[in-house]
């Protein structure tokens, strides 16, 4: 497994999370989604997107209506159900959780995060 | 000036050049099996398509109506090439991350498999001697192209057949103009492996597409509708799809037939043509000439014999190529041409038969020599008579027949005879008489021509039997014919003559 990869499972697992964040401030479609993703760094392609917003959608956190647009087809608006609000809080706490003991390990020695995350993998 | 198609993405109209409508769908289309596993890979298509639209939507200005190549390659850019896309998604339900990591390898190397597209047949114009054919063959076998123009050349000296062959070629296999084209060329090689894996996927699809019929039946049933007649349309679709894969690899075994048994058969044609023209034994040659009468009849018949066979070996050829290689091209013109130039061999054919025929039923040369042996006289008396049978059957039967024989004679010097060698010695020394003279029932002929013959050893004397026959009727009769030399000797002999076409 090579360092892209690494990188690119560490941050699999948290787009998730931010999608839903996003959404927690009203209803987006995919394209907004995506540009403030993309001014975060947190997606490179727009491609990345689709399967997952349509992943959660299944899962029922995320529901969606159609509107007419004037630049293109119609569009997806996604937003939050209440089982995505409550989901969301949830993680919230998990993320927390998470940064404070993975700075709590890596605070020692940064140079050695990614040795340390590769081995978890 | 490009050709463009146009195409409809989440029911907007786009007008696109080509080259950039191969490279959209077949990103869309490795996008399609990316998503394969994934639960609502339709629905993840469409939503990707429409912000596709809205893309091109946005590039689109009223001076710029076209999709190019450019822009699709800007909106892959963004939306991500599969394997990109691959990293940063897959399957995140809490499977495990070992379970993901491994499905995403496995993704990854499906899609190297999936980069390059399914190889298919076209002359290189970028690597060629004549017409890129030797090269673009090369490319489709994985050999160099060096063997196949060795093996072109083997075939030449086949009665040229390599030429035709390779003619046959330029005709049917398109050249590479596209860099798109170039790249199928060169593209995934036509193996088992992929064979098996092609048909893998097809069954995939069909699963899932039994699967979504399920459901949907559930949902048609809830309903209350009748849902019987999409049931039926599903179960056509997989059993059409079963009979597709089986009648695939027939096709292919037929076609490899056809090609090859086409090429022996061109082959043979080839040098049996050879061999009964001027580059075939002497033997040979003289004895299909000495069926006509003259070079231009010759000349006909070999080029109807040529059309009549050829042009159906050709075709098989042709159309095995085609199925073979699955090249797809408008060839109303070739089969037209194809068809009058066989219908042409057909007539020639019909002719030259008939003239072989009428050849045969006017000159049934008997080659019926008569020896006489130191004649005393200077004249020589021959009798002709119509046999009594023949007579019987023949004669009074209805067909328009008539009998005519024709005298011919050689007279050998005794010198000559044993100084030449025999060959030369008859053609040398055989003499036409002033002309034919017909008979009836019998008839007489004293001809005083041969006031020289004393002297002579021997008189040959050969009748020849006319048959005015029509073609197509064997002749069975046989002639009778007596020679009286200078009223001293008999000589009678029975001919046959032979039997006509």
């Amino acid at each position: 497994m090579n360092i892209e990869n690494t990188k690119a499972q560490m941050r699999k697992g948290v787009l998730e999370f931010c999608i839903l964040s996003i959404l927690s401030d009203g209803e987006a479609y995919p394209t907004e989604i995506i540009e403030r993703m993309k001014n975060a760094k947190l997606v490179v392609v727009e491609g990345t997107l689709y399967p997952l917003l349509t992943r959660l959608k299944n899962l029922g956190l995320l529901s969606y209506h159609w509107e007419e647009s004037t630049s293109g087809p119609p569009r997806k608006y996604y937003q939050l159900t209440e089982m995505g609000t409550s989901f969301l809080a949830e993680l919230e706490n998990t993320w927390e959780e998470l940064v404070s003991s993975v700075e709590q390990v890596t605070k020692k020695d940064s140079t050695n995060s990614t040795q340390t995350t590769t081995g978890h993998e | 000036m490009n050709k463009t198609v146009t195409i409809n993405i989440s029911g907007i109209v786009f007008h696109i050049e080509e080259d950039a409508y191969d490279r959209l769908k077949f990103y869309l289309d490795s996008l399609r099996r990316k998503f394969n596993a994934e639960e609502g890979r339709d629905e993840i298509l469409a939503d990707i398509e429409s912000r596709i639209a809205e893309i091109l939507t946005g590039k689109k200005g009223p001076s710029r109506e076209v999709v190019v190549m450019k822009d699709v390659e800007e909106v892959i850019a963004m939306m991500g090439e599969p394997d990109v896309i691959s990293d940063e998604t897959s399957n995140s339900e809490p499977a495990g991350a070992n379970a993901g990591a491994s499905s995403t390898a496995a993704n990854e190397h499906e899609e190297n498999y999936q980069r390059k597209k399914r190889r298919r047949l076209f002359r290189d114009p970028d690597d060629r001697v004549i017409g890129g054919v030797c090269s673009g063959l090369g490319h489709y076998f994985d050999i160099d192209a060096v063997w196949i123009r060795l093996g072109f050349a083997l075939l030449f000296f086949l009665g040229g057949s390599g030429v035709l062959f390779y003619l046959l070629l330029i005709i049917i296999v398109p050249r590479a103009e596209t860099t798109a084209e170039k790249l199928e060329m060169r593209g995934e090689p036509v193996d088992v492996n992929n064979i098996r894996r092609s048909i893998k996927e097809e069954f995939e699809e069909f699963g899932t597409r039994m699967k979504d019929f399920g459901k949907e039946a559930k949902d048609w049933g809830k309903s209350g509708y009748d849902n019987n007649r999409h049931r039926s349309r599903y179960h056509r679709r997989g059993a059409e799809d079963l009979f597709r894969g089986i009648f695939h690899v027939m096709g292919r075994v037929f076609a490899f037939c056809l090609v090859f048994f086409g090429i022996i058969m061109l082959i043979g044609l080839l040098t049996s043509t050879f061999t009964i023209t001027d580059f075939g034994p002497d033997m040979v040659t003289e004895q299909v000439k000495s069926l006509f009468d003259d070079g231009t009849s010759y000349g006909v018949a070999i080029a109807a014999g040529l059309l009549f066979f050829g042009v159906p070996v050709l075709m098989m050829i042709y159309y095995g190529i085609k199925l073979l290689f699955r090249i797809q091209r408008k060839d109303k013109w070739v089969g037209i041409s194809a068809l009058s130039f066989w219908i042409l061999g057909i007539v020639m054919s019909v002719f030259s038969i008939m003239n072989i025929a009428a050849g045969f039923s006017e000159g049934s040369d008997t080659a019926e020599r008569i020896a006489v042996i130191n004649p005393h006289s200077d004249t020589l008396s021959i009798r002709v008579s119509i046999d009594k049978d023949m007579e019987n059957e023949d004669y009074h039967s209805g067909w328009n027949r008539r009998y005519r024989y024709e005298h011919r004679w050689k007279m050998i010097r005794p010198a000559e005879y044993c100084s030449r060698n025999r060959r030369q010695c008859r053609t040398g020394d055989v003499q036409k008489s002033t002309g034919p003279f017909e008979t009836g029932s019998a008839g007489t002929c004293a001809f005083n021509q041969l006031h020289d013959c004393a002297g002579f050893q021997r008189i040959y004397i050969s009748l020849r039997v006319h048959d005015w026959q029509r073609p197509g009727v064997e002749s069975t009769g046989s002639g009778h014919g007596t020679a009286h030399t200078c009223g001293n000797r008999d000589l009678s002999s029975r001919h046959q003559s032979r039997p006509a076409v």
